[in-house]
């Protein structure tokens, strides 16, 4: 099984759905569904200890040193089953909505090969394109087929992430010229020995970039406008995989070549999303709109993963893998119910619905397990995730993890009260007529229910995949710590 | 010096440097071959059209030939006046295949080919232009300098104000002449300092230089500012730039898309001759130059932001794009520098092209000539504006175009010399910065075509087949450029 197949299917797929204007949609979920089979394929092959396997490496552009290197370890391949797994789930809950362009689609999938090059390639230069590749799509997507001020939304999303980027490239470039064999491969950036001023650099302008994409305190401005704003299926695929791409980033790139920045800015990263995670909570309290609470508490989320990455531990990274899953099943859940939720009753505000779980109860019950899954309740997904991620910030600080804690309670009280407000009490005008959930929402609604029951009761076949890879990275870097 | 070279020497030396000049040669006949056509000959449209494009590919082949010939050691050409090595041959095939594009889209503007007078004298104008542009590449002496800027320069005069009907055309027309005459004129004066500085014109004696290490840096900067200003308006850098969104708009398109490109090729091949030696000389040089590209990019990319009208917007983002080629200049290292000028130049010229292609086929067919009259064209026409957006991307600089590459060169270049050369540093940062701001209006271009509601009918005329095979070969270069980049990296 080639991992090249997998990563350019994508783009065949793209193609042929932009030639095949009436079956766009069809051909769309066909193609990501052949991806995913071949994501599983991988899978089958894969052994789960350190190496990297199914590597991939060619000249691209010698003149400059640069490759097309692409592999997958244990860090990469739960990312990238992600991904695949998502797709056709994202794909599938726009069918009932009225987005039928080919190039909607199309766009997609262009964006689908973006974000695999970013979670497999070895090469900076190729993880750069892969990243900026990412994004275009996406800044379509969400400027075409948005809410009514997305323009404006949009041109600050794009702007403040292609600025953070562009550090990132300078950064990259930099690494590159300071490596003996003149190459991008990420092997050679690991085995640079940088002073600790210039790493201290370095660690800015990577985390710069990474820090607007996931988004982190105090770099996370665009992200509820954009969130609201987008086509539910932008959302998704902003918050379920793209954020990933940022996390993704620290844990490949930003720790691992600049370990001494790292060792001077890394608490201060470490404080900025703990305070993000207090922050985001306390805000999404006072949320009256359906997508800006979930924006709001992915914020939430994604900075306890990163409190997980930045305490450097195994624990803490452990769970921010199985989180990262988890944190993109359950928002593309969440956002599904928000989208069917403003579909049927044609606004966002919690305040104008109620009592529909008494009209649809297929509906209540797919919500309520997504909520649980979010609030991260034992037997749930989200519960292994914030255990470990909490575990890791408790070693190295009691009081952090304390501050960091009240994610989960903050996190119960305004789901469940969300939940509350909308499904339960009397029904009103608006919410009596509300539609059970049909063919393409349940099914996808289904599949989610089951991935996060499925994750919450046996965790390990996940954490089993990263668990080599993440040990010897973070004894790779303690090494050069340690001298 | 006082003695000059030997009659029989200097003859020799004419007589074998008239085999190196064989593409000059081919487009003179070809310059006096369209007068006479168009003379003798009634509508002749097409054959002059054939033969001025045939002279443009004999001398490209020409020049390919010579490349087989000579590898790296260059060779003076008539005592001193030229020089003659791989690096100009590349700048001088590139300037050609730019010339060739335009010649296309020349052909192609219906503003020129409605001239009451017929479009065959301004292929004869074209020409001439073109052989001022290729001996500017070449040029090793000053005063060669001087007469090839004039001969672009006149060209250019010409072509801008050839279809002069409106008063807002001749406006601009004029603006560009005055500018233009004035700025030779400095740069003439500077050439006298220099002259009586040093005693020869000729940019590979060492007198030249020997001389400027004597003077105070105060005049050796202010004579090698005067000369930059002949060179700066052809280039339209900051604060010469003012002709420029005039220009570009009341020209016709076809024109304003050659001006924003080849000329730039070749004074830019020359420029990084210039500058080369003299930034060892004057260590203001390098100052000068980066802080001229400096303001080059915010004039260049802030204006940008604030243009509705298509052209003008171009305008500015060619200016901002001459600013990002400038800090190329400062490079220690000539061959990378010329390589990298290269690859820029070659990237930027497809793009721009194509960018220009695009719009002059929207006006054309649409009658579009705003931002806000693109609303609802993505809907109507399936091939320009996915085009378009492909120009746009590759003007900002993302992956997967040639604009990618082109910015990732140079900033690649550059990075590593931050330490060595002052000043450095905040002008990338400025190059950075306004990259991001350069979002703000290229991919407005984009955004508008695919918003929804048309704001109002939009005619229809007939199609051209050509325009649409050109603008779609132009973004398949730049993104196979842009993946592949090694296959165009010849020098």
């Amino acid at each position: 099984m080639n991992l090249l197949l997998l990563l350019f299917f994508p783009l065949v797929g793209a193609l042929v759905t932009l030639l095949n204007g009436k079956f766009a949609k069809q051909s769309a979920l066909i193609s990501s569904l052949v991806t995913l089979a071949f994501a599983l394929l991988l899978l089958g092959d894969f052994v789960p200890d350190a190496s990297s396997q199914f590597v991939v490496n060619y000249p691209w552009i010698p003149a400059l040193g640069i490759n097309f290197a692409v592999a997958i370890d244990g860090i990469s391949m739960p990312l990238v089953l992600l991904t695949t797994g998502l797709f056709p789930l994202i794909i599938l809950s726009s069918f009932g909505r009225n987005i039928s362009q080919a190039s909607f689609y199309a766009l997609t999938l262009f964006m689908q090969f973006g974000l695999l090059l970013v979670f497999t390639a070895t090469d900076a230069f190729l993880f750069y394109v892969g990243w900026e590749v990412a994004l275009i799509p996406i800044y379509f997507i969400c400027a075409l087929w948005g809410g009514e001020n997305r323009i404006k939304v949009n041109m600050k999303f794009f702007v403040y992430t292609i600025a953070g980027s562009l550090f990132m490239l300078l950064g990259i470039i930099y690494l590159h010229l300071q490596t003996a064999d003149n190459s991008f491969s990420i092997a050679s950036f690991y085995n640079l020995n940088l002073d600790a001023t210039t790493q201290g650099w370095l660690f800015w302008c990577f985390f710069l970039a990474f820090a607007i994409k996931m988004p982190i305190f105090p770099f996370h401005t665009w992200q509820p406008d954009t969130y609201t704003e987008a086509p539910t299926t932008g959302t998704m695929l902003l918050s379920g995989i793209m954020l990933k791409m940022g996390i993704y980033g620290v844990i490949r790139w930003l720790i691992p070549v600049t370990p001494l920045g790292f060792l001077t800015w890394g608490h201060l990263a470490l404080i900025l999303s703990i305070i993000g995670i207090v922050y985001a909570s306390i805000i999404a309290f006072t949320q009256k709109d359906v997508k800006r609470l979930i924006a709001y508490s992915s914020i939430g989320h994604v900075g306890l993963i990163a409190a997980g990455i930045f305490v450097w531990n195994i624990q803490g990274l452990q769970g921010a893998m199985i989180q990262m899953i988890n944190h993109g099943i359950n928002v593309v859940g969440m956002f599904l119910i928000a989208d069917i939720l403003i579909d049927r009753l044609k606004t966002r505000e919690i305040a104008t619905m109620g009592g529909i779980a008494k009209v649809a109860p297929k509906f209540a019950t797919a919500f309520l397990i997504i909520v649980l899954g979010t609030v991260a309740l034992p037997l749930t997904n989200g519960f292994i995730g914030e255990f470990l991620l909490l575990h890791g910030v408790y070693q190295f600080n009691i009081w952090y993890a304390a501050v960091a804690g009240l994610t989960i309670i903050f996190g119960a009280v305004y789901m469940l009260r969300m939940y509350k407000a909308v499904m339960q009490g009397e029904t009103n005008e608006s919410t009596a007529s509300f539609k059970d959930i049909n063919g393409s929402e349940f099914l996808v609604l289904a599949v989610v229910c089951v991935l996060i029951i499925v994750i919450g009761v046996y965790p390990n076949a996940l954490l089993h995949i990263s668990e080599a890879s993440v040990e010897n990275l973070i004894n790779q870097v303690n090494s050069k710590l340690a001298f | 010096m006082q003695t000059g070279l030997d009659i029989a020497q200097s003859t020799e030396n004419i007589i074998t440097s008239l085999s190196y000049f064989v593409s000059e040669f081919i487009i003179t006949i070809g310059f006096l071959l369209v007068i006479i056509i168009d003379l003798f000959l009634k509508k002749a449209e097409r054959l002059v059209f054939f033969a001025t494009i045939l002279t443009l590919v004999l001398a490209a082949v020409a020049y390919l030939l010579q490349l087989n010939i000579i590898q790296t050691n260059s060779l003076l050409l008539f005592n001193g006046m030229f020089l003659h090595n791989s690096y100009v041959i590349g700048f001088k095939l590139l300037a050609l295949f730019a010339s060739i594009i335009s010649l296309v889209f020349f052909n192609q503007d219906k503003e020129l080919k409605n001239h009451p007078k017929g479009i065959n004298d301004f292929y004869t104008i074209f020409l001439g232009g073109i052989l001022g542009l290729l001996t500017l590449i070449s040029s090793a002496n000053l005063l060669m300098l001087f007469l090839s800027i004039e001969m672009l320069s006149i060209a250019s005069y010409l072509m801008v104000s050839y279809t002069n009907k409106e008063k807002l055309q001749a406006e601009a027309g004029m603006k560009y002449v005055l500018f233009g005459a004035t700025a030779s004129a400095i740069m003439l004066y500077g050439l006298t300092f220099l002259y009586g500085f040093s005693g020869t014109l000729n940019l590979y004696n060492e007198n030249i230089f020997v001389a400027f290490e004597q003077i105070n840096s105060f005049s050796a900067s202010l004579v090698l500012l005067m000369v930059l200003a002949g060179i700066g308006f052809k280039l339209s850098f900051v604060p010469f730039h003012f002709w420029t969104p005039d220009a570009y708009q009341q020209a016709p398109t076809s024109v304003s898309s050659f001006l924003s490109t080849v000329p730039k090729i070749a004074v830019f091949a020359f420029l990084f001759r210039l500058v080369a030696p003299f930034q060892f000389v004057s260590i203001h040089f390098s100052t000068i130059i980066l802080s001229a590209a400096g303001i080059t990019m915010l004039v260049g990319n802030v204006m940008a932001v604030f243009q509705k009208d298509l052209k003008r917007l171009l305008a500015y983002s060619s200016i901002g794009h001459t600013g990002f080629l400038l800090m190329l200049l400062v490079l220690p290292d000539d061959s990378t520098m010329s390589s990298n000028l290269w690859f820029y130049l070659f990237a930027y010229s497809i793009t721009n092209i194509g960018a220009f292609m695009s719009i002059a086929y929207l006006e054309d067919r649409f009658n579009i000539k705003t931002l806000q009259q693109l609303k609802g064209l993505g809907k109507l026409n399936t091939l320009i504006a996915p085009c378009l957006v492909v120009f746009m991307v590759s003007l900002t600089g993302l992956p997967p175009t040639v604009g990618f590459m082109a910015k990732f060169v140079v900033f690649s270049s550059l990075i590593s010399e931050t330490t060595a050369i002052n000043f450095l540093t905040p002008v990338l940062i400025v190059a950075v910065l306004t990259t991001v701001l350069s979002l703000f209006y290229y991919f407005n271009i984009p955004l508008h075509i695919y918003l929804k509601k048309p704001e109002e009918l939009i005619v229809k005329k007939k199609k051209s087949v050509i325009f649409d095979f050109f603008v779609l070969i132009l973004a398949i270069l730049v993104i196979i450029a842009g993946v592949f980049p090694d296959i165009f990296k010849i020098f």
